[in-house]
């Protein structure tokens, strides 16, 4: 037989197409008419087999089988309204704020304010009564299907005490309203969009300088614009741009996840109840969040978002109650290795 | 390791901690990108629908239930094959079912002409027959390679022997396969090229 000269390993690698260029020719030299007989079985069984049609699972089959494993391991079933590219574009913002209401008053206020401060430093004196209006109005103007904010990487720090704003009963409403008013908001964004843009500029109209109110109301029907633009690829979407090349931007965003940590309601959670918690929340970076923490340390807030348009999870970590409670590191992950992107230490002072 | 089969892996470990957080579509992702191919070698061993069904069912759950000791040291598919094959040879066993059909004395060198015929479909069912009288020693090893198109490496992984075993029970699996359907063409009045 031909393989007591030949090693079988060799002869499977020619078979394989394994073996260097050179190496297969030189073994192909030595080989005789039994082992060329070999070879051509070898190939033709391998080519056969390898078009053999595979067996394939019938709906019915699959779904019996997905059923049975996920009652024997006491899965839950997933929700399955969300696509894929929706689910990933879930706010960071929206899960923090209590109410679609609230963060559609949050976005006129934050468009106005942002304007006002960035042209013209004379012009603040009549930022509060612009605000005063929007708030006033913000009922009204939230009833509708609200659009959703534009990126707010560069919220600035005023905006925080126009988030507290916020009417009370709005802030009162829970989470779970606030999403499926999203959900809602879907639908009929532009057409929301342009109401509230709409109604936004005549409340302004009555409350403001002509010309502070035409760049303002300019702004916001912007903003509508590209609200709309945002709420068509999916509520409550909000991109949080973090980037080492852009620092001031980095620095205003992690500002803005502090003043959102600072105003949820979210019970600061120990690291050691940490893996239930994030199971409940859907998240998957707590492990490197629970490294940051120390073994005694907790988390202050957490949530899924987008970093940079990447999905992944912020975290406000907190070291244990021995050490200085009021200082932590906001960290944000990116999937799908959950690679910290920027880590930041904060404090109340 | 291809570049796809490091995405495959890392998509794995990515799903795999969603589920151990309770993410429930991890758990649907997970079962999509597996389900089929464990279903597949799983049938091709027992040749059974439903038994092959109990077989996917059980390696999931076993596998599933021990993910949170999962450290991602290979990859995530050659654990969940490998719990497979061993699920299935394991309900062999109890069963007291093993493949029975007498394998043919390959002694004789294998005929050139005869590899030829092996590319017609109405080979097809004797070639499943053949496959199932391999025995557990290369059945597996052939499955996983020739069928499944996975790498040797991987096969010897997934087995947990070495390349070299690997490669020698490839062999005389596919030497046997081509002698065993030799018979059964015979047995079946299959006609032979120089006869047709």
């Amino acid at each position: 037989m031909s393989d007591e000269r030949i090693p079988i390993d060799q002869l499977l690698d020619l078979v394989e197409g394994n073996l260097p260029e050179e190496e297969a020719a030189r073994l192909d030299a030595t080989l005789d008419e039994g082992d060329r007989r070999e070879l051509a079985v070898q190939a033709a069984v391998r080519s056969v087999l390898g078009q053999l049609p595979g067996p394939e699972l019938s709906d019915d089959e699959r779904q019996r089988l997905r059923a049975a494993v996920r009652a024997e391991l006491r899965v839950e079933e997933a929700d399955p309204a969300p696509s894929a590219g929706r689910q990933e574009r879930r706010s960071w913002l929206v899960r923090v704020l209590p109410s679609a209401a609230a963060a559609a008053t949050v976005v006129a206020v934050i468009a106005v304010a942002v304007n006002l401060v960035d042209t013209d430093s004379g012009q603040e004196a009549s930022m509060a009564d612009v605000e005063s209006a929007v708030t006033a109005q913000a009922a009204a103007v939230t009833a509708a299907p609200a659009p959703t904010p534009t990126t707010t990487a560069a919220m600035p720090a005023e905006s925080a005490a126009a988030m507290e704003a916020a009417p009370a009963a709005d802030v009162e409403a829970d989470l779970a309203d606030a999403e499926m008013a999203m959900e809602e908001a879907m639908a009929e964004a532009e057409v929301a969009a342009d109401l509230a843009a709409a109604e936004m500029e005549a409340a302004l109209a009555e409350a403001a300088e002509p010309e502070v109110v035409a760049e303002a109301a300019a702004e916001l029907v912007q903003a509508a614009a590209d609200s709309a633009e945002e709420a068509a690829l999916g509520p409550g979407y909000v991109a949080f741009e973090v980037a080492t090349d852009r620092p001031d931007e980095t620095r205003e965003a992690l500002e803005m996840m502090e003043e959102l940590a600072a105003i949820s309601e979210m019970t600061p959670v120990p690291v050691t109840e940490l893996a239930d918690r994030a199971g409940e929340e859907g998240l998957v970076c707590w492990q490197e969040a629970a490294e940051l923490a120390g073994a005694s340390g907790v988390i202050t807030w957490m949530a899924p978002g987008l970093v940079d348009g990447v999905p992944g999870e912020a975290y406000l970590v907190a070291p244990g109650p021995d050490d200085q409670p009021a200082d932590g590191v906001l960290a944000l992950f990116v999937y799908p290795d959950c690679r910290a992107v920027a880590l930041r230490a904060v404090t109340d002072e | 390791m291809s570049r796809r089969h490091d995405s495959a892996t890392a998509d794995d470990s990515v799903l795999i901690r969603r589920y151990l957080a309770g993410d429930g579509r991890a758990f649907d992702q997970l079962m999509a990108a597996h389900e089929g191919r464990v279903f597949a070698i799983s049938l091709r061993i027992l040749r059974d629908r439903e038994e092959a069904l109990d077989a996917t069912q059980e390696t999931f759950i076993t596998v599933l239930r021990k993910a949170g000791s999962f450290e991602g040291r290979s990859a995530f598919s050659t654990w969940l094959y490998r719990v497979a094959v061993n699920t299935c040879y394991t309900m062999l066993r109890k069963k007291g079912r093993r493949p029975t059909a007498p394998l043919p004395e390959a002694h004789d060198p294998p005929d050139l002409s005869a590899s030829d015929r092996f590319r017609s479909a109405e080979l097809r069912p004797m070639l499943e027959d053949a496959l199932a009288t391999l025995p557990e020693e290369f059945g597996p090893a052939v499955l996983l390679s020739d069928l499944e198109g996975l790498p040797l490496q991987s096969v010897a992984e997934i087995l947990e022997i070495p390349l070299g075993t690997v490669k020698s029970r490839v062999f005389r699996g596919r030497k046997l396969l081509a002698a065993h359907l030799g018979n059964l063409m015979a047995a079946s009045g299959y006609p032979k090229e120089d006869e047709a």
